[in-house]
């Protein structure tokens, strides 16, 4: 992967940039030193490494639009950081950009019970949300394992999803209104309290953005009532195959539950060390199913998937029977990724979703990559929406070692676009995955993309060099294309 | 099926039969500059302002299922399908489109209900159409043949371009293929039905319900002087208002919630169930309560659920109308009069935090008048340049959404 090219014109500029930011934001809101930029130097992604030329750290949204007004001016790119959770190098900086952190601006503006939703700044963390409403039995539905960690302005920069949006849906299926910077720094304001947008669905499209089109100031979500009662399910299985059937025949049967997650056998071991969920080592791989609801409705759901997961040949079956077992069965599925670091110094997670049919072709080539490549693999794989969670484990020490997980983690992607899926359900594109972008999709999806960008940033100024492979010129992309003399059609009364 | 218009119409049709044929198309339209009017069914071709174009583009003679996998989640299908034939497969697997949209017509398309972003009752419990489009295949304003999304359930790769598509009324591409999020039908229904509440009570109570743990699928309120079908008339006198919440599920839980949500409303009820439950939220779903009269227009309002009622009292004030409420609040469907001001009813749903369509304008209104809510002017330069990015030779239904776009 290779880093963008600084433009040495726009590095000569560092100190006029950090002096014209310092000029109209209140003090401690510009970061320029050396020493104070390092927190800054990489998101989730800690292979990808760089320091910018300055950090912004604002405490409003009048103070996003003066920053952004001035690097406008001063035409300087800007990388958007919420909480630097992101693991898809979304917020690595730019040497010749700034960095606005928005972590600063992270207070809840308001709760409004009646019409169910939230007003919140984009630093808010996303379990706060959750947490501020929990005595009146309220939650917000999307939850990244990160959760503790990431902001929601990150969350909608991603348009995260988390183990339950099987029933309840991502990010983007949660929101209802945005408020926004634009890349000159005019404040824009879409959605709102009500459902639908005014025309075209902006939101729509700012959610996933990846921090290219806007910089978001505000978020209004969606909240939930809490379910009268959640339980989870552990069914033991010989094989991740056997599972991935499960699945399957659990939809067949008509059910939607809350979250539908497996793990292999590497997974159950490296997690059951750190979190002590009670999961059975040595077993091939577990499926935990979550069904929340009425009492009556999960009772009789359980009772329908427990059927469904002995014919599909489950060697064992658990159910929680309080909320903490529950809690308990989750804990090692949250806690898959930190886990890792028992079982080894580094990891590289990949993230394609998958048609759930091609499951065992799909697990099978990694099992032959893992072999090619001499690196482990461990799975755990959001099974109801086909996203799987790769992990490929290697040491950075090692010399070579990166790189050989690099190569092995692109032929597993291109894999899950050769099967008919994507390359990311729920991480992103951002650095990592952006040479890639050419495998999934034509010249002209990209093309079509790409304008989506001019329309709101023509300078490409709002990160650039994540998402695209190759960034065109916005005048080069206005042009109409001539289809192979179409132009010149006589007329069309076939039709 | 060849699409039929009105007599006084000498607009030519175009009928097309796959996405290089819609390219030769829109190819042919750019170089005559003659735009297009593009069309499922025309069952909702009212809904817009009125486009100016020799010719219709008709995507009735695309039609059919491409691949409809019911494990995955996930339907293939081309936009000239009829909304009921695509339904009626869906059912035959135990699935359904969770937004519920809105047919006006035998002739709906699958692509219309789309592009025009309707959804159903259902809306505050599965989400909008909107949610619902995974991918699509389309041919731009540039002749452009474009795939945005992918065929799987859960997806962030690049930009989600379906938002765009879904909404837009054909003003940005002639959708050509469309990949839907299909789910489970509900094995079971009920609908709580309690008569007589004013708008301020039933409002209160749905609000009440949308905060409760007994996920409803449907909070309708409708008003004194609507007319319902045959399954309500033995729940609430000819004068009196009717509230609608809907439970579904398995059932047990069915059973259970719609007790809960009775010991809530504190009310007498009746129940309606299955089949006569189904027939009420179809008719509130086709607005039959709602007969629009002559002179009349529909309006749709869409606000924060607390605002409704206000809102309903502000519009009475000044005119007479009829109108109800569904998703519990958040959307009021309302016919005025011809004198009603255009511009007055979006500036109220503004005030009032939310968002007011023009859907049917009486004969009377001239095919100019403001049918999206107006925009501030960020936010209209954005959709300009959207406009522009997709089709900046205004080829594609030009002006049915805003003068320019
Ligand atoms: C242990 C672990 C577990 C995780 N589990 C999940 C999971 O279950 N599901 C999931 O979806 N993700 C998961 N993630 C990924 C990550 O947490 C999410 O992508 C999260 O939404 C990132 O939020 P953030 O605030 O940290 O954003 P950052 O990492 O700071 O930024 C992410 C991207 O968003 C942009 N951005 C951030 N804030 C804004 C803003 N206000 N306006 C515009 N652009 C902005 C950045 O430029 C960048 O491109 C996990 C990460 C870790 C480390």
């Amino acid at each position: 992967m290779e880093l963008p090219k600084p433009d040495p014109q726009r590095l000569a500029k560092k100190e006029q940039t950090a002096q014209a930011l310092l000029a109209e934001l209140p003090s401690g809101t510009v970061l320029y030193a050396e020493e104070d930029l390092i927190a800054y130097q990489c998101d989730g992604v800690s292979a990808y490494r760089q320091t910018p030329m300055a950090v912004v750290l604002p405490g409003s949204t009048g103070e996003v639009s003066r920053a952004m007004k001035i690097l406008h001016e001063l035409q300087i790119p800007v990388v958007p950081w919420g909480a630097g959770t992101g693991l898809s190098g979304g917020a690595l900086p730019l040497a010749d950009g700034v960095t606005i952190v928005l972590a600063r601006m992270n207070k809840i503006l308001e709760i409004d019970y009646e019409n169910r939703c939230a007003v919140l700044e984009p630093g808010v963390t996303n379990l706060r949300i959750s947490e501020a409403v929990r005595h009146k039995d309220f939650y917000y539905a999307p939850d990244p394992s990160s959760q503790i960690a990431c902001s929601i302005g990150g969350n909608v920069a991603e348009n995260s999803g988390g183990v339950h949006c099987l029933k309840y849906g991502v990010t983007t299926n949660n929101l209802l209104g945005l408020e926004v910077v634009l890349a000159d720094g005019e404040v824009m304001r879409v959605g709102g309290k009500g459902m639908d947008d005014a025309a075209y669905d902006l939101m729509g499209v700012l959610t996933g953005s990846e921090g290219l089109l806007a910089i978001v100031t505000e978020v209004t979500v969606r909240l939930l009532r809490k379910p009268e009662l959640a339980r989870a399910m552990l069914a033991v299985f010989d094989s991740v195959e056997g599972s991935g059937q499960a699945v399957a025949d659990i939809i067949a049967g008509g059910m939607v539950p809350a979250g539908m997650e497996i793990m292999d056998k590497l997974a159950i071991e490296a997690t059951e060390e750190y979190a002590q969920s009670g999961y059975p080592v040595g077993a091939e791989a577990i499926l935990l199913v979550e069904f929340d609801g009425p009492e009556s409705e999960v009772e009789y759901l359980l009772g329908k998937t427990g059927e469904v997961l002995r014919k599909a040949g489950a060697t064992e079956i658990r159910v929680s029977s309080s909320e903490e077992e529950r809690l308990k069965l989750w804990a090692g599925r949250k806690a898959a990724f930190p886990a890792m670091g028992r079982i080894s110094p580094d990891y590289y997670c990949m993230d394609g979703t998958i048609p759930r049919a091609a499951l065992p072709r799909v697990l099978g080539e990694i099992r032959r990559l893992s072999d090619k490549y001499g690196l482990r693999v461990a799975n755990v794989f959001h099974a109801g929406d086909g996203n799987l969670h790769p992990l490929v484990l290697y040491d950075s020490n090692k010399p070579g070692e990166l790189e050989k997980a690099e190569d092995m983690g692109t032929e597993i992607l291109k894999l899950c676009v050769d099967v008919g899926g994507v390359l990311t359900g729920e991480h992103g594109v951002g650095v990592e995955k952006r040479d890639l972008m050419s495998y999934q999709f034509g010249e002209n999806d990209l093309d079509a993309m790409q304008r989506v960008k001019c329309s709101f940033d023509a300078d490409s100024l709002l990160n650039p060099g994540k998402m695209f492979p190759t960034l065109h010129r916005c005048a080069e992309l206005g042009k109409m294309h001539v289809h192979g003399g179409k132009l010149l059609f006589p007329d069309i009364e076939r039709f | 099926m060849v699409n039929q218009l009105p007599e006084h119409e000498s607009k030519s049709i175009l009928q097309p039969s796959n996405a290089e044929e819609v390219q030769d198309c829109v190819m042919a339209a750019l170089s005559n500059e003659a735009p297009l009017e593009v069309m499922g069914g025309g069952s909702k071709r009212f809904y817009g302002r009125s486009v100016e174009a020799p010719r219709v583009l008709s995507l009735a003679g695309m039609k059919g299922m491409v691949d409809y996998q019911p494990h995955e989640l996930i339907a293939v299908v081309r936009p000239g399908t009829p909304l009921a034939e695509f339904e009626n497969t869906l059912a035959e697997s135990g699935q359904m489109l969770a937004f519920e949209p809105p047919h006006w017509g035998a002739a709906a398309t699958i692509g219309g209900a789309v592009a025009c972003n309707l959804s159903g009752p259902r809306r505050v419990k599965a989400g909008a159409a909107r949610d619902h489009l995974l991918g699509f295949q389309a041919v731009t304003g540039r002749g452009d043949i474009v795939m945005g999304g992918g065929r799987v359930v859960k997806n962030v790769t690049g930009y989600d371009l379906s938002k765009l598509m879904c909404g837009s009324f054909g003003t940005l591409a002639v959708l050509t293929e469309l990949v839907l999020k299909v789910l489970p039908a509900a094995e079971n229904e009920r609908t709580v039905v309690l008569a007589g509440l004013s708008d301020g009570e039933a409002l209160a109570i749905l609000r009440e319900a949308a905060r409760s743990p007994y996920e409803l699928s449907g909070m309708a309120h409708l008003p004194v002087g609507m007319t319902m079908p045959a399954p309500v008339a033995g729940l609430a006198a000819g004068d009196e208002s009717m509230t609608f919440l809907r439970i579904e599920g398995p059932a047990p839980s069915v059973a259970q919630r719609s007790e809960q949500v009775t010991q809530m409303a504190k009310r007498q009820t009746g129940f309606l169930e299955q089949g006569e439950s189904r027939e009420v939220w179809a008719a509130i779903r086709e607005l039959q309560p709602l007969p629009l009269q002559d002179g009349e227009s529909l309006w749709r309002i869409t606000l924060p659920p607390t605002s409704s009622a206000a809102i309903m009292d502000i519009l009475r004030g000044k005119m007479p109308l009829r109108g109800f409420y569904d998703w519990g609040g958040g959307l009021i469907w309302c016919a005025l009069p011809a004198s009603a001001k255009a511009a007055d009813v979006h500036r109220f749903a503004l005030e009032a935090g939310g968002y007011a369509r023009l859907v049917r304008a009486s004969e009377e209104l001239d095919g100019k008048t403001q049918v999206f809510p107006p925009l501030a002017p960020t936010n209209r330069n954005l959709h300009v340049q959207l406009k522009q990015a997709f089709d900046p030779n205004g080829i594609l239904n030009p002006g049915r959404m805003y003068e320019g776009i």
